[in-house]
């Protein structure tokens, strides 16, 4: 019986998903792999291959809970809460933007919320228009910045190249940025925005 | 105890897992509702619920464990739905299974809903063996099936347009019985006289249905009344439109026997439920569904995966959830 010193990391809330091992101790990742979010769980058993650890040596289960896709959020907390309950492990959820961070010290982390908007952090967690996002002379990273390049550049904000590594989510800095920061939330999406029918319903009460 | 195949459904609005027994036996069978969320909404809004199906799968599927007495190590298969239905929420409930198998070296079988609902017939003491005629009337299907072996069935006729439960759905609708429309109208229906109003059976070829033009019928009686005659001919009307659905359905089914030489019928899906079309189907000598299993269930997927073959791991880690058939 191997101990308990790895940590499974993933994180799917954006096109392109992440799992990694983290090492406990030393906080490395000894594997770390992209995905389709579609391919999760084939992508975790390569992981594990490539890594050659057991999952009897984990301790614990890292998810990235966006914000992001909602539909990919859920494929990646399902997956990630099962597999806690089937090895009788903790699982703690953290920011994808505090991952994006910790991969890009000092940046801003933006995340494409589609329909001309983007998810961010600004005192508090909202979804806004990337004209809203006060970037001037500032870094930022992450698949929305690359989608709203044009408008934050346009507003004074260097965004790196499209290839450039610090726009993906990383699930190493996952697991990483959870231990760093402690900020430890609940195993369930960080949505921001409610389901369309609630919100015409709010908007048309006689409907 | 350790032979035992845990189901899981999430296609559309139920959250639901159970437990059987390599034999068949119903240990628990757990089912969560989101009805009451969608009310609002008059039917299910998709995002809604997936939404909901992720919050409940976990603490669904530990109750399905604690009230059969097991542990997930006591699991030899777990059948989950893969399609028809929602894709948001079917991925969830797959999701969470292939983590499951995964994770804990569980056999997978990816179950269809739909022979999910024809295996609700397979489980307890009075197991039906195949072969049998089956009708199944639910809320997305109205198929006449022939089902000759365990694992599957061949479609000898469906509807032309709406479903039965549909149907069903969209009468209670019109009659201002609110959502989910079915259970509400049978209740309606108890209280009235269905020889008030004659609603027509659309007449179409082979073994099909159709079920557009009473619910077109009704809109136009509901129309001509105003809202003190609607109040006072509603279970009148519930009743009669009631009946001319399982007249309908009945027809079928018995034109579906005699036309494939099979002496069993069977009826399972939601309008498997339906108060009148029991106490017809029973004086008919025809199966149905046990009640509790006529709705969506975990129970008929577990039923369904236990004739399902088990997908090697290679196999189940790619698969994906389908929408339709
Ligand atoms: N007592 C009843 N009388 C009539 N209809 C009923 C009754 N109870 C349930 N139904 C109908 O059954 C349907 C729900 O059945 P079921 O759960 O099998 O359908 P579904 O899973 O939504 O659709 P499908 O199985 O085709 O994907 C609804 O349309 C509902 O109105
Ligand atoms: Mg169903």
């Amino acid at each position: 019986m191997s101990a308990r010193d790895h940590v499974l990391a993933l994180d799917t809330a954006t096109d392109v998903a992440s799992v990694a091992i983290v090492e406990t101790t030393r906080r490395e990742a000894v594997a770390e792999l992209e995905a389709r979010p579609s391919a999760l769980l084939a992508r975790l058993d390569d992981l594990f291959d490539t890594a050659r650890v057991e999952k009897t040596a984990l301790g614990g289960v890292v998810v990235g809970v966006g914000p992001g896709r909602y539909t990919s959020l859920r494929i990646g907390l399902a997956t990630a809460k099962a597999i806690a309950t089937a090895l009788k492990i903790p699982i703690t959820g953290v920011s994808t933007l505090d991952a994006l961070v910790a991969g890009a010290p000092g940046a801003v982390p933006l995340i494409d919320a589609r329909r001309g908007e983007v998810f961010m952090h600004d005192g508090e967690l909202v979804c806004v228009a990337p004209e809203r996002v006060a970037v001037d002379g500032r870094l930022c990273v992450g698949d929305g910045a690359v989608a709203y390049r044009a408008e934050l550049e346009a507003r004074g904000a260097t965004v790196p190249g499209e290839s450039d590594p610090r726009h993906r989510v990383r699930a190493a800095f996952l697991a990483q940025g959870a231990g760093r920061t402690g900020l430890a939330l609940p195993v369930e999406p960080l949505y921001l925005r409610a389901p369309d029918a609630e919100r015409t319903r709010k908007e048309f009460p006689q409907a | 105890m350790s032979e035992l195949i845990l189901g899981l459904e999430t296609s559309c609005d139920e959250t639901a897992a159970a437990l059987i027994t390599a034999d068949g036996a119903v240990l628990s069978n757990v089912i969560s509702s989101q009805a009451d969320l969608h009310a609002r909404f008059g039917g299910v809004v998709p995002e809604v619920a997936s939404r909901r199906h992720l919050e409940l799968v976990e603490p669904v599927v530990s109750e399905a464990l604690v009230e059969a007495e097991a542990t997930l190590s006591d699991v030899a298969k777990i059948g989950v739905t893969q399609g028809p239905g929602l894709v948001g929420a079917l991925l969830v409930g797959l999701s969470y299974a292939k983590g499951l198998s995964w994770a804990a070296q569980i056999p997978l079988a990816p179950v269809d809903h739909l022979h999910g609902h024809v295996a609700s017939l397979f489980l307890g003491d009075d197991a039906l063996e195949p072969p049998f005629l089956c009708l199944l009337a639910s809320g997305g299907h109205t198929l006449v099936l022939v089902v000759n072996d365990h694992a599957g069935f061949e479609v000898v006729g469906g509807t032309r347009d709406d479903a039965a439960g549909e149907a069903f759905d969209k009468g209670a609708r019109l009659l201002g019985l609110g959502y989910p429309g079915g259970p509400a109208l049978d209740r309606l229906a108890r209280t009235g006289d269905p020889s008030t109003h004659t609603f027509p059976i659309a007449r179409v070829d082979g073994l099909d249905f159709s079920f557009s033009g009473v619910k077109t019928a009704l809109l136009y009686a509901v129309r001509e009344l105003d809202e003190t005659a609607l109040a006072e001919r509603r279970a009148d009307l519930a009743a009669s439109y009631e009946l001319a659905i399982v007249d309908a359905l009945l027809q079928r089914i018995e034109q579906a026997a005699e036309h494939t030489h099979m002496d069993t019928i069977a009826v399972v899906g939601g309008v498997a439920a339906n108060s009148a079309f029991r106490a017809r189907l029973a004086t008919l000598g025809a199966r149905v569904a046990p009640l509790p299993l006529c709705t969506d269930n975990g129970a008929m997927i577990a039923s369904a995966a236990r004739y399902a073959p088990n997908v090697s791991k290679a196999g189940y880690l790619a698969v994906d959830a389908y929408s339709s058939r």
